[in-house]
């Protein structure tokens, strides 16, 4: 015992304490705790629903963000075969008017190549027939004018024996 | 042509006068006796040939023939015609092309031939031309072009020899100076032409350069 009072402790004061703090804890216990249980597991509980609520809001969130995400792929999707078939038609949009331009090309290219074609024969054939105009109006005016009246007496002669031998 | 014809009968009238018994003859005996007429050949061979019911018919139709022109028929047919159809094409012509030459001809044809032969050339062609109509079926119509006027020995040779190929043809002659040299032959339509124009023309035809 005097160790505890060397030590400065009082048996007495600590006994009053115990008491005092067992009657307070009794009264707290009877009068304080069961209210701030029931409060705590109110709470508890709330908290609970809350959480419950929570999580299925958040597994409809979930699921409904699948949904969205599902159709979101599904419109991303078919946006991309959309996308992909405009984009094939437009290529074979554009191959037809290529393959057509490119027809129309050789259809413009050949005609203009026969237009030019056709113009060089009538060029040429012009100046053959210019030519040969020439040529017998040369020939023409030296028989005519050159060639002694015996030869051609002569020539009616030759020509008939010709004739006659062939006739 | 209708005085020469007439010139013709009253000469081979007369002759028959002349020699009564002539039909009763054979043929050399006819030959010996017509040398005495002075006719085309053409028409002594007929005499020789024929017989007296023969010239008699065919007399009465030329003569019908003469008076009444083509209106009669369209082509006489008999001996007589075609022996002056003969006449008309061989010797006639003949001397057409050649006035010069002489006439072996006497009695009324031989002045009747010379007043015929002084017509102008196309009018003797027009005249025989007419006749041969009504004595030659499917008369050939022969023109021959030339470039200058040709000699009459050219002329006798292209007429006999176009007149062995088509018998009783009587081809026509023209000058063509446009022909230059050589001829051309026009025979119903279908042309022979054997000209120097024609020879230029081929010669600088393009046909004939691109051929070549």
């Amino acid at each position: 015992m005097d160790i505890f009072s060397k030590l400065g402790f009082d048996l007495n004061s600590i006994i009053q304490y115990v008491v005092n703090f067992g009657i307070l804890f009794g009264a707290l216990s009877y009068l304080l705790y069961p209210k701030i249980l029931h409060f705590l597991d109110e709470r508890r509980k709330i908290i609970a629903d809350n959480l419950q609520e929570a999580n299925s809001l958040k597994e409809v969130f979930e699921k409904k963000l699948a949904e969205i995400e599902h159709e979101k792929q599904q419109t991303h999707a078919a946006l991309k075969a959309e996308m992909e078939a405009s984009r094939n038609l437009l290529e074979t949009r554009r191959e037809e008017m290529m393959k057509e331009l490119e027809g129309e090309r050789s259809k413009m290219l050949e005609e203009a190549q026969k237009q030019i074609t056709a113009q060089q024969n009538n060029l040429i054939k012009e100046t053959e027939e210019h030519m040969m105009k020439l040529m017998k109006t040369i020939i023409l005016h030296i028989v005519r004018n050159k060639v002694p009246e015996k030869t051609i007496q002569e020539s009616i002669q030759d020509s008939w024996l010709d004739y006659k031998k062939t006739a | 042509m209708k005085d020469l014809l007439t010139a013709l009968i009253y000469d081979i009238l007369k002759f028959l006068q002349e020699e009564k018994q002539f039909f009763e003859f054979n043929q050399k005996e006819r030959k010996s006796s017509l040398e005495k007429l002075a006719i085309p050949e053409d028409l002594k061979t007929y005499l020789v040939e024929t017989s007296a019911e023969n010239f008699q018919n065919e007399l009465t139709i030329l003569v019908n023939l003469l008076e009444k022109g083509s209106t009669s028929f369209r082509v006489a047919k008999g001996e007589i015609f075609l022996a002056i159809a003969k006449f008309l094409t061989g010797e006639l012509a003949q001397h057409m092309d050649d006035p010069n030459e002489k006439m072996a001809y006497a009695g009324k044809f031989a002045p009747a031939m010379k007043d015929f032969l002084h017509n102008t050339y196309e009018e003797i062609t027009y005249e025989i031309e007419k006749m041969l109509e009504l004595l030659v079926e499917d008369n050939l119509t022969i023109f021959v072009q030339t470039a200058r006027q040709i000699p009459s020995e050219l002329k006798a040779d292209i007429r006999k020899n176009l007149l062995k190929k088509y018998p009783l043809s009587f081809p026509r002659f023209s000058v063509n100076k446009d022909l230059i040299g050589g001829f051309r032959l026009f025979i119903n339509g279908n042309v022979t032409d054997c000209s120097w124009l024609e020879s230029i023309n081929v010669l600088t035809s393009l046909q004939y350069i691109n051929h070549k």
